[in-house]
């Protein structure tokens, strides 16, 4: 992970920024929607970083569909694979998209990149829980059998945060009051009888 | 079968050097009350190793332990009060790792002698019925798999099974190369599947009650329209009365119906908890994590993944589900009627290399 950020990116910091921010309002769109805020935008670079388009971008949909593997990443790459897995290689594909998303890609989705062999990783806030790019399983770097890509982590780091906190304050809105960590605040039902 | 168990399960000793001191049996209360706290004693991680035994050599002597020969330092020894008689220490094996099982306790309890607790690690023992049903299921899907194959995908299918309903609730097979999308791995495509039939989202929950509030309105101000309509007609003939008291009934019976079909999708299940996966081949480390976000009971698969073709995330290499970090475990149970699944992939690939 350190390593990692030792490196020089290929990408011009503004772009990046830029393109987090993005991201961010994918999150951001997720928390409306009650998933949980992680949003993410693959973008396809070409002409040596200079030409850059986004090809998808998209949040959690896992209450959406009922799916738990449906993460932001997994959502983007079945999107882009239905438009042009039929007349393309998936790994011609990718090779030229880089990914920005709010946080760590979870071990999982890193697995699934590494399948696909994406170009570069950029994320947000690291996930202490399931992060798959340094901070449980370095699967971006360890050769675990599919391709190895690079990860460079800690931009927009705060902002990114700052919308996961929101959204796990009210905790997971969408589940039964018996499967919820957090318990639904009282406040509301205490306001209406105090006023 | 053959549960997976977290490598500690099945270590073998991790044997080390420790100072031992030695005294007449009749002192041993005496001694402990004065040296045996953590000065002399060290707790360090070896909360399973026995104080006391009884010396091999001499049956009146025991023998007291005092520390790792790593922790043993010239400090140390020259503390060691005159009153135990310093040509007494003597050097012992001991095991340090803590058993697991049965037989990692008998077989480490040959050194120093140890404690054993049960683990609150759930060792499995199935009955015979338990284990035809599961073989069943399996066989099951090992059929899939082998349908998927002869369409070019990998030979790889799997199935969620509820263990109280003993029901399959939903199939799923490798599409990796049919959709030319190398994540379409079986896992994923059966947490898909299961997502549309099985889970009732918080939508859908709404969207449901609001047809049920509708229906209710819907069928009284129909019941009453049709009570007004047989008033204003009074004259009507026998059977066509009986026919609308028949079709009230069928109208009341459907609603019936409609509610319990309701009720019914609404006790939905909360992802995968409390289901069983069986897998043909063992998941990779994608499906692994799937798994866990899934949030299933058990895992059983069949054929471990060759190292080779794509790293699996269950075997003793990896263990996602034994991973400290994750807020879910599950156990798994691999080599799951392997023998049916080995000929039946045998047998294909014997036919492709016949078609070449």
């Amino acid at each position: 992970m350190q390593t990692n950020q030792m490196k020089k990116y290929s990408l011009n910091e503004d772009v990046i920024n830029y393109y987090m921010k993005l991201a961010i309002e994918q999150s951001k769109i997720a928390t409306d929607k009650l998933e949980v805020a992680v949003g993410c935008v693959m973008v396809k670079f070409t002409n040596n970083n200079q030409d850059h388009e986004i090809v998808a971008q998209s949040h959690n949909k896992t209450n959406q569909y009922g799916n738990a593997t449906l993460h932001c990443e997994i959502n983007c790459i079945n999107e882009i694979l239905d438009k042009y897995g039929q007349n393309y290689d998936e790994q011609q594909i990718f090779k030229q998209i880089t990914l920005f998303v709010t946080c760590e890609p979870c071990i999982m989705c890193a697995y699934s990149l590494s399948l696909m062999g994406i170009k570069e990783v950029y994320f947000g806030c690291y996930n202490e829980k399931f992060g798959g790019n340094g901070t449980i399983l370095d699967l971006n770097t360890a050769n675990y059998g599919a391709n190895t890509y690079p990860s460079y982590g800690g931009f927009l780091e705060e902002e990114c945060k700052q919308v996961l906190k929101q959204f796990y304050e009210k905790g997971n809105l969408n589940l039964d009051e018996d499967k919820r960590h957090r318990r639904k605040k009282k406040e509301d039902k205490d306001e209406s009888v105090s006023s | 079968m053959q549960q997976l168990l977290p490598k500690e399960f099945l270590a073998s000793a991790n044997i080390q050097q420790a100072i031992v001191i030695e005294f007449e049996n009749k002192k041993t209360n005496v001694m402990i009350k004065k040296y045996g706290n953590d000065q002399y004693f060290n707790l360090k991680n070896l909360n399973h190793i026995k104080r006391i035994r009884k010396s091999e050599e001499n049956p009146s002597n025991v023998q007291f332990f005092l520390r790792l020969k790593d922790d043993f330092n010239e400090e140390v020894e020259q503390n060691i009060p005159e009153e135990i008689n310093p040509y007494s220490l003597k050097e012992v094996e001991v095991a340090v790792n803590i058993p697991r099982t049965k037989e990692q306790y008998q077989q480490f309890n040959k050194y120093w002698p140890i404690t054993y607790k049960v683990q609150q690690y759930e060792i499995v023992q199935f009955t015979d019925f338990e284990q035809q049903e599961i073989n069943q299921v399996m066989r099951q899907c090992i059929d899939q798999a082998k349908q998927t194959y002869e369409k070019n995908n990998k030979f790889n299918a799997c199935a969620i099974y509820d263990p109280i309903k003993k029901k399959i609730l939903q199939f799923a097979v490798d599409e990796t190369c049919r959709k030319q999308n190398s994540i379409k791995h079986c896992t994923m495509n059966v947490m898909k599947l299961f997502g549309q039939n099985y889970i009732v989202t918080a939508q859908q929950k709404a969207s449901i009650e609001k047809v049920k509030d509708k229906q209710d309105d819907t069928i009284e101000v129909k019941q009453e329209s049709q009570l007004n309509a047989s008033q204003q007609e009074k004259k009507q003939p026998d059977t066509l009365e009986q026919e609308q008291e028949e079709e009230k009934k069928d109208k009341i019976n459907s609603k019936r119906k409609s509610e319990e079909s309701i009720e019914e999708s609404l006790s939905s299940y909360y992802y995968c908890t409390g289901l069983d996966i069986f897998i043909v081949q063992e998941p990779c480390i994608m499906c692994s994590m799937a798994l866990i976000h899934s949030r299933v009971r058990r895992v059983y698969y069949s054929l471990k993944n060759p190292k080779q073709e794509q790293f699996g995330g269950l075997n003793e290499d990896l263990m996602i589900n034994h991973m400290d970090s994750l807020n879910h475990s599950f156990l798994v149970f691999q080599n799951v009627e392997s023998e049916y699944a080995n000929t039946t992939l045998n047998n294909l690939k014997q036919q492709d290399e016949l078609q070449k």
